[in-house]
């Protein structure tokens, strides 16, 4: 055992630790553009960023662009997860649908969602549809990987239980593989949620003309370098908080694989 | 032992193919079992001990032969055949409760009459006061625990018992055995029941079936009438012991070539 220290010196150790890095980063960017290390039109000073958001949060284009971005992503991360859970459920379970479904996925999964744009705006158009899109398509690949690798891989050992416990064969798979699946799955959600951001602001950089994405790629063609930042933090914000949430979501589901077991 | 048998093997054998060679797991047995007794199958591993107790589950065919139980033809897992695994094969997302629950809820007999088995089962194992616990909250003998209780909660006729005690240390592990012997005399439930291990042959079973290695099969029948609980240091225990203790190791060592035949005389028992 360390000699125990007093509260306060671990507190502000962590605090130091934590905070250090972001604290000084802001800080040097600070001075260097205070001296003209750093010119304004290449990156604007902290106080232009805070001024440009203050600016946005003002006039509501802040509220738009924002509610406008959550919007898209919570209704494409619901569609993904309608559609490629359920997929993913069926290729897992039956030989024959992941026979008949391996080369098509085999060609198409590793296409990165940038790739898909121009096909989502010429079906879509410009505006929601085409964001969602993306947005879907972007979850979909994680969350079907993983839903098909949690379904086909469940123990044998639990359906060898069930069975001798008297299970149908056709209880099996509610009952036992998608309990069994669920990290998977819920890791799946996870990653998908994650690549869903990159389709986001792909889509409103080029196929919008709202949300953080179009923010971004608007404020260069204004060249307010200054908003720029602005919304590619907004975009580190939602990005985190979203996986926070569901990482939060996670936990309580999964509650039973917490590992605080003892011996004895 | 009178009248039918409970479960009657005849001819049954299990041979597969595996990279283009014909193994035979298990060469053609016969085997009867009678109600209510404890039958220990013994041998070491890969002697198809194993293959045959889940061919009386139900869960692998035999390539040759039948199983019958109360006369009729053994085709797929039933909850009258209960089967206990050696890594317990609970449910992790289900509560201790839930996990007993579950046999006696999917035969539909309802929730409330589900969870009446389900914690009488858990109080007759000594669980009581874990209901709500998850199996990643308890310790392996715990676990095993739960995975008798789950099994006996469906009532089943026959109770098949997979090396249950071998993960376990062995303290833990006597502890098992004294008090699974302690449910099976309140209820003589048929149980078959798999180990390498020949003292707990000797201090559970009123049979022990021999099996020998590759191919498996059946070597000898050593019943035992000794009264329950049985001493393993007097001197009938001791004499069977090294009796059945020759049987086994005869096996291995004709199995393996002589080449821990030295060692096995002086180690006693070979694993």
């Amino acid at each position: 055992m360390a000699p125990a220290r007093p509260v306060v010196v671990s507190l502000l150790r962590n605090l130091l630790l934590f905070a250090g890095l972001p604290v000084g980063l802001i800080a040097a960017w600070q001075f260097a553009s205070q001296r003209g290390t750093l010119p304004d039109y290449l990156l604007p000073s902290p106080f232009q960023v805070v001024a440009g958001l203050v600016e946005i949060t003002r006039d509501g284009t802040l509220t738009t662009d924002l509610s406008a971005s959550i919007f898209r992503s919570v209704t494409g991360f619901a569609i993904a997860t309608a559609i490629a859970v359920p997929i993913g459920i069926a290729i897992g379970w039956f030989r024959s649908v992941r026979k008949s479904t391996y080369f098509t996925l085999l060609v198409l999964m590793p296409i990165p969602i940038t790739a898909w744009i121009s096909l989502a705006i010429l079906w879509f158009g410009i505006g929601d549809k085409s964001a969602i899109f993306l947005v879907a398509l972007g979850a979909a690949v994680p969350i079907l990987v993983n839903t098909i690798h949690g379904v086909e891989w469940v123990d044998k050992l639990f359906i060898e239980a069930a069975l001798t416990l008297g299970t149908g064969p056709r209880q099996i798979l509610w009952r036992i593989v998608l309990p069994a699946a669920m990290p998977s799955i819920l890791t799946g959600l996870r990653l998908g949620l994650r690549n869903s951001w990159a389709g986001l602001v792909v889509a409103e950089m080029i196929g919008a003309r709202s949300g953080v994405g179009y923010l971004i790629w608007d404020s260069r063609l204004m060249m307010r370098s200054d908003l720029m930042i602005v919304g590619m933090l907004l975009v580190g914000i939602l990005g985190s908080t979203s996986d926070q949430l569901m990482s939060l979501a996670s936990k309580l589901m999964l509650r039973w694989s917490r590992t605080d077991s003892h011996d004895g | 032992m009178m009248g039918e048998p409970k479960i009657r093997a005849r001819g049954v054998a299990k041979h597969y193919r595996a990279n283009n060679l014909d193994v035979r797991a298990l060469d053609p047995l016969d085997l009867e079992i009678y109600e209510g007794e404890f039958v220990c199958l013994l041998g070491p591993s890969g002697c198809g001990k194993s293959t045959l107790l889940r061919m009386v589950a139900g869960l692998v065919t035999p390539s040759a032969g039948t199983l019958h139980m109360d006369g009729r033809l053994i085709t797929r897992p039933s909850p009258e055949r209960g089967l206990v695994f050696q890594e317990y094969a609970l449910f992790p997302w289900m509560t201790v409760l839930r996990n007993v629950m579950y046999g006696p809820s999917v035969r539909g007999l309802g929730r409330a009459k589900a969870e009446q088995l389900a914690r009488d089962q858990i109080a007759r194992v000594g669980l009581e006061g874990f209901e709500n616990h998850f199996p990643s909250q308890l310790s392996g003998g715990m676990k095993q625990r739960v995975g008798i209780a789950r099994v006996w909660a469906n009532q089943p006729d026959v109770l098949l018992m997979d090396e249950p005690f071998g993960a376990l240390d062995s303290i833990t592990r006597n502890v098992l055995q004294r008090d699974l012997l302690g449910l099976w005399m309140q209820e003589r439930r048929t149980i078959l029941f798999v180990t390498h291990s020949v003292e707990e042959a000797i201090y559970l079973a009123d049979r022990i079936v021999v099996m020998s290695a590759r191919p498996g099969r059946i070597t000898a029948i050593v019943p035992i009438d000794a009264p329950r609980p049985r001493n393993l240091l007097d001197q009938d225990s001791i004499a069977l012991r090294a009796h059945l203790t020759g049987l086994v190791e005869a096996q291995v060592i004709a199995t393996s070539g002589g080449r821990i035949a030295a060692k096995s005389a002086v180690g006693g028992y070979v694993e």
